[in-house]
């Protein structure tokens, strides 16, 4: 009898343990069309880990194509990470917007599904014409072709890579290179930032563009002749918290044939290449 | 046009392409202070500066900052070329009367010029390629170049200078009763100004340099300091001998101390 009771114990350990500590994964993936107007659609996404692509196809329509990859660590969490980490979709006629967890606290949510996660691979395809803004933060690219929209992008831990574009807003990574590509002479204002990553930005021959610089470390190279440009020190007064902050902030800049649009690059840890397309 | 003025224009026009190429502008920012007559702390730090503080009858303070170009190039198809601005940001900050000015790294030299109330307490500190200068003032300093020198004039309070392998040369007024000096350098000579009449305790430690004094001193018997620390990593034993010397009868402490210069105490 004594013999039996410890058995029964360890098995009903034995399952606790088991079902306690066995991680739990689901794959699924699906397409959803959203009609928009035919003009300039906005398409945001936020992502947390994975990679976000985005192409262009016919005009009244963003496609969106995922691939969903949930882990948690049990059974319990895998549960509560359904409840707590989903894709948010807003969509009308405007475009559609896409955030990974709750649009109001989607930190503090995902900070109670300790050890959850949730992968999303998105396939997107835009009008052409479309204005995009996309990020990701873990484990993921973010990758935009031939959008004649303006186009912001960002990524924390990974790479940048949008090529074929006329204009940008902003373009941001931390640990990661940024590439970008325009298929004409961009237009309009840009900021484009890393932290440990190389900048490349290749634009057409006939490209005038003016670039203020705020780097530390790395070389600047480009193929185009340059020029000086002026950049007067600027003073800041800030008062915070009681404090009176004085900032004085002085960029280097160059300019690409007549002047232009003002591209801002900042990097910490890169080099910074300006090419010819 | 003759040779000699051919030259003399063209050694002009070096000249002031030199000069434009290595300061820019020099920024001016004042600083109202939260409590306007009363004493102020002032930091400033930074790893290649010249910096001079002198002590004013105001009510505010005036920092003048001029930054060199910055060495980063560009590599372009006709050769390499240099961005000018360098890029650099700078803040400094107020805060109940306690000043400090920071910089980031990315600069090749930055000459400060701060003008503050006298009454004020002040530490400063750079590295390379830099100079300290403080004059006017009424408070308790503390000076750190690394490779540099540190000068001081008309201080009225107490002095905290080190340097590596530069010389200190600080004038006093008066004295702190409260608080000792002490100056101390590795590689430079140490210059100590102090008034007729006032009366001063000095430490006075050399290696390698010799001691030279204006006035008549009064040799106190001094004993070995020996400390002895027991570690993990053994036990060391640190012995210092210095010679104690009572001028105009003696007063607060003021310790000089180098390896390899001399030590100057001069009637100012």
């Amino acid at each position: 009898m004594k013999t039996y009771l410890s058995l029964l114990i360890v098995l009903v350990l034995t399952a606790g343990i088991s079902k306690s500590a066995t991680p739990v994964t689901e794959e699924k993936a699906w397409t959803e069309t959203y009609a928009v107007a035919t003009t300039a659609a906005h398409l945001e996404v936020s992502n947390i880990w994975g990679s976000v692509r985005v192409r262009t196809g016919k005009s009244g329509e963003i496609s969106v194509s995922v691939s969903e990859v949930r882990t948690a660590p049990d059974q319990e969490r895998f549960e509560m990470s359904l409840e707590r980490l989903n894709l948010d979709i807003e969509a009308d006629s405007n475009g559609v917007s896409i955030l990974v967890g709750d649009r109001n606290e989607r930190w503090q949510r995902m900070d109670r599904c300790r050890g959850c996660r949730v992968d999303y691979q998105f396939e997107i395809v835009v009008p052409p014409n479309a204005v995009v803004d996309v990020g990701t933060v873990m484990d993921g690219l973010v990758d935009v072709r031939d959008v004649e929209g303006v186009v912001s992008a960002s990524n924390v831990n990974g790479p940048i890579s949008v090529d074929g574009i006329q204009n940008c807003d902003t373009i941001s990574s931390v640990n990661g290179g940024v590439e970008i590509g325009f298929s004409q002479a961009p237009l309009r204002d840009c900021s484009i930032e890393t932290i440990n990553g190389d900048i490349t930005l290749g634009v057409p021959a006939n490209t005038s563009l003016d670039l203020t610089m705020d780097l530390f470390n790395g070389d600047i190279r480009s193929e185009f002749p340059v020029g000086p440009l002026a950049m007067p020190a600027t003073v800041e007064h800030v008062v915070e918290d009681g404090r009176n902050q004085y900032r004085i902030q002085q960029l280097s800049g160059i300019r690409i044939g007549a002047g232009g649009p003002t591209y801002s690059i900042a990097s910490i840890n890169g080099d910074v290449r300006i090419q010819k397309n | 046009m003759n040779r000699f003025t051919f030259c003399a224009a063209l050694a002009l026009v070096i000249l002031i392409g030199a000069a434009t190429a290595l300061a820019q502008q020099p920024q001016v920012i004042n600083v109202p202070l939260s409590r306007p007559g009363d004493p102020i702390y002032l930091e400033i730090s930074i790893m290649s500066a010249r910096i001079e503080v002198i002590g004013e009858d105001r009510e505010d303070a005036m920092f003048e900052v001029t930054v060199s170009d910055g060495q980063r190039k560009i590599v372009t198809p006709s050769g390499t070329q240099s961005l000018k601005g360098g890029g650099y940001s700078l803040e400094v900050e107020e805060d109940d009367n306690e000043i400090s000015l920071d910089m980031d790294w990315r600069v090749n030299k930055v000459v400060v010029l701060a003008r503050v109330p006298r009454h004020a307490d002040v530490e400063l500190s750079t590295v390379d390629d830099g100079e300290i200068i403080v004059s006017n003032l009424i408070g308790n300093l503390e000076l750190y170049n690394t490779n540099g020198p540190i000068t001081a004039r008309n201080i009225s309070g107490s002095v905290i200078a080190e340097s590596i392998n530069d010389t200190i040369d600080i004038s006093f007024t008066s004295f702190d009763a409260d608080n000792a000096s002490s100056l101390e350098t590795m590689n430079g000579d140490l210059l100590l100004g102090v008034p007729d009449g006032v009366g001063i305790r000095a430490y006075l430690d050399t290696a390698n340099g010799e001691i030279y004094s204006d006035f008549e001193v009064e040799i106190d018997p001094s004993e070995r300091i020996v400390e002895r620390e027991d570690s993990e990593d053994g036990t060391s034993i640190y012995i210092e001998s210095v010679i104690i010397a009572k001028i105009n009868g003696g007063g607060p402490v003021v310790r000089m101390k180098s390896l390899h210069g001399d030590i100057n105490i001069r009637k100012d």
